[in-house]
């Protein structure tokens, strides 16, 4: 006890920096399950991937440290490495633009005052909630050269359609066909941001005569542009890490020969698969972990470059 | 809550930071030291985790049968609980990893046991093997090979497969062969020319049958051509040799000048999906496999009049049959299992003392001495009226006399990925065979210089 009775632990004797500092701990224990789920989740494995990258780790044995050396390899001489880049820029650059273009037109569409729109809305959202697995197989027997729709349709406009999956000049265009089915999702978010353009926009358009192409290309583009910033980054990003519906439509390639991951003939050889089939096939985590890290400077590096170049594409309205 | 210090923020940053680092660096993963448990007291029940490979439901099904076998001949306290899972040894790795292994599994990727052998995944089966007596000389030859690594057992062959030439007697008529012509051993020349004849189009050009697809079974005809893929010492990949590029060549002639392989990929993809679809609907006119088969057929193609036949050999000789193969899985205990005696016992009662119980799994075993028994054992599952019961002696002469078989080596993965796409690139005509070839050999030459002395 202290002069007039008050405990030494008194608050009042207790300094601002101590009080700020249990504060803290308060804090932390309150966001303690979410911290402790990414310290181990994702901070842990992230830290562990990048030290495996230098390393020859066959899972079940000791990593063995060998500096360098697994990005020498795939950079210098890896050729299977280059491919799966490849392939994996061939399905980015065409798909990314093509779904935000295809996106931006739905939405338009969905955004006109038509009767029963909510059906329309819910029947062109309705394809992204298919599981993966099942739009990949309903996929394959539409694109089947022999049985499927697409092929017969085509044969009715007087078209030999190709192999498709099985054809490796026609896989990825069969895989990117596939993912525009899919384009529900960023539609909804290009409808959200067309909420956003203000109306008096589009009367002051029409007022100097723009015609409604011209409000598009004017108006519209412009205003919705950080809605295209944003979907064409979540689109890179997960263009690069594009994985199950390579690993199935490869599968069904290959046609039951070999382990069919890529087939046919390494054209659906995508990063991500090549990183897991060296991961789990031929038990490289070592090679597999260094993969991952090039993987995520470079996604990194091009996120910030389009960052950076926003000023230039990208109207904030204020 | 105050607003936080820019010093105290920073403080636990560094702090959270650097215990991730900490961990990252200091943990690797590590096998749990092999658990065998305490081994249960007699008649206690026990139940042992078995893994292997979804073969889907028609085949699925009678691998239990073997459980309940063993259950019901041997141990009655001992369940055995069968898990059927896709893509069997990258999981399996991941449960060794974590410490939670099934207590046995069948692994039927090729050369699975030394894969996962050589880092230190699976018990040895030597003392096991030494004191049950277990010898090399009693297994199909083509199967023993798959289960050693550093001349040490570490699986038992398990159902093994060879396979010989199924014949679609209606679709060799209408391709003008007469099936009664065919001999006992055809020839390479023979079956090409059969192969050729079998393709057939409809009126607007489409191929609407074709022969030997050439994509496929190149594995179990190579012997024929005694390709060579290492040298003796496995030292040195041989596939780009002159005799293994004639072999290539040769083979990739089973593809009509005047047809390309996008052909064949779309005439085939109509065909009915399940199991030899394309065959039965008679799209394939030739198909190979081994006495399974049967089961299909009678399924989907109930009233489909064929019969079997010797695999060709390079001039039709029987001397020549040792050129015959095959392929086999195994089984085999990971480390870490939990019942690791009892699952020898399983292991040993249906791949060794009873070997000829796998009739009721429909897998042929690899046990010589259990082929007898084996044979009567299925002929009485099919029937003795089945189509393809006349047939069954011939199914066990390729395992008996077969002799080639590829050698293990640590890029036999690697090796089996990119040599199928090269062989596949041969067949569509993008590459001749030297140049594929060269290009493998290139790429994985290197990786086996590096992988000298470990195994």
């Amino acid at each position: 006890m202290t002069e007039a009775g008050r405990s030494v632990l008194h608050p009042k004797h207790i300094s601002a920096r101590r009080r700020e500092w249990n504060k803290t701990l308060l804090g932390l224990a309150f966001i303690s399950p979410w911290l402790l789920g990414f310290l181990w989740l994702i901070l842990y494995p992230l830290f562990a991937s990048l030290y495996y990258g230098f390393t020859e780790y066959a899972i079940l044995t000791p990593p063995k440290w060998v500096g360098a050396e697994n990005f020498i390899t795939m950079f210098t001489k890896d050729k299977l490495f280059w491919t799966s880049v490849g392939n994996t820029l061939y399905y980015v650059a065409i798909s990314v633009p093509l779904s935000t273009v295809f996106s931006i037109a739905l939405a338009l569409l969905l955004n006109a005052k038509v009767r029963g729109m909510s059906i329309y809305r819910t029947v062109y959202y309705f394809p992204t909630v298919v599981p993966v697995i099942a739009s990949v197989m309903l996929w394959a027997w539409i694109l089947n050269p022999q049985a499927g729709p697409l092929n017969y349709l085509l044969g009715l406009l007087g078209i030999q359609g190709p192999g498709w999956l099985s054809d490796p000049h026609w896989s990825k265009p069969a895989l990117i066909i596939l993912g525009l089915w899919g384009l529900g999702g960023a539609t909804v978010i290009y409808l959200a941001g067309l909420q956003d353009v203000p109306t008096h926009l589009y009367e002051a358009a029409e007022l100097d005569g723009a015609s409604g192409i011209q409000k598009i290309l004017f108006v519209t583009i412009p205003l919705l542009t950080p809605v295209i910033l944003f979907n064409v980054i979540m689109g890179l990003i997960g263009g690069f890490q594009y994985f199950s519906q390579a690993f199935l439509g490869s599968a069904i390639g290959a046609g039951g020969q070999g382990t069919g991951i890529g087939a046919p003939m390494n054209s659906l050889l995508f990063y991500n698969l090549y990183l897991y089939r060296n991961a789990f096939g031929y038990f490289q985590m070592g090679y597999a972990s260094a993969m991952a890290w090039v993987l995520l400077v470079f996604v990194l590096l091009l996120t910030l470059l389009i960052f950076k170049l926003t000023g230039r594409f990208v109207y904030y309205a204020r | 809550m105050s607003k936080m210090s820019r010093r105290n923020f920073l403080k636990a940053s560094m702090l959270t930071g650097a215990g991730a680092l900490l961990a990252a660096c200091g943990g690797t993963a590590t096998t749990q030291p092999a658990q065998q448990g305490n081994a249960p007291a007699a008649n206690q029940p026990v139940k042992i985790t078995l893994w292997q490979s979804d073969w889907g439901k028609d085949y699925n099904e009678p691998m239990v049968k073997l459980a309940d076998d063993y259950k019901q001949d041997v141990a009655p306290n001992v369940t055995v609980e069968m898990t059927f899972l896709p893509n069997v040894s990258e999981k399996l790795i991941s449960a060794i990893t974590a410490g939670n292994p099934p207590d046995c599994t069948l692994i039927d990727e090729g050369y699975g046991v030394p894969k996962m052998a050589i880092q230190g995944g699976l018990v040895s089966m030597k003392p096991y093997f030494e004191a049950a007596g277990v010898k090399k000389e009693e297994f199909i030859p083509f199967t023993w090979e798959t289960i050693i690594y550093k001349g040490e057992p570490f699986g038992i062959p398990g159902g093994a497969g060879s396979i010989l030439m199924m014949i679609n007697r209606d679709a060799y008529k209408d391709a003008g062969i007469d099936p009664i012509s065919i001999p006992k051993v055809p020839s390479w020349a023979q079956f090409k020319e059969w192969s050729n004849k079998l393709y057939k189009r409809d009126s607007s050009g489409k191929i609407i049958r074709i022969g030997h697809d050439p994509m496929s079974q190149w594995s179990n005809f190579r012997g024929i051509f005694d390709f060579k893929i290492y040298d003796a010492n496995k030292t040195k990949l041989m596939i780009n040799s002159p005799e293994s590029v004639a072999a290539l060549t040769e083979w990739a002639t089973l593809l009509p000048p005047d047809v390309n392989y996008e052909d064949i990929t779309s005439a085939v993809s109509g065909a009915p999906q399940n199991m030899y679809g394309a065959w039965m609907a008679g799209i394939r006119g030739m198909e190979e496999d081994d006495y399974w088969m049967f089961l299909a057929i009678d399924k989907y193609a109930p009233k489909m009049d064929y019969f079997v036949n010797y695999l060709p050999t390079m001039n039709g000789k029987e001397e020549e049959q040792k050129g015959y193969t095959g392929w086999v899985w195994a089984m085999a205990i990971p480390k870490g299992s939990a019942h690791q005696e009892e699952a020898w016992k399983f292991i040993k009662y249906g791949y060794y003392d009873k070997a000829e119980m796998l009739a009721d799994t429909l897998n042929w075993p690899s046990k010589i001495s259990a082929f007898a028994e084996f044979e009567k054992r299925t002929i009485a599952i099919m029937g003795q009226n089945n189509r393809l019961t006349p047939y069954m002696p011939l199914f066990a002469l390729p395992k008996q006399v077969g002799a080639y078989f590829e050698p293990w080596t640590p890029i036999y993965n690697k090796l089996g990925d990119q040599f199928g796409t090269a062989f596949e690139s041969i067949i569509r005509r993008e590459k001749t065979a030297q140049q594929a070839m060269d290009e493998v050999v290139a790429s994985l030459q290197p990786e086996l210089d590096k992988a000298q002395g470990t195994f």
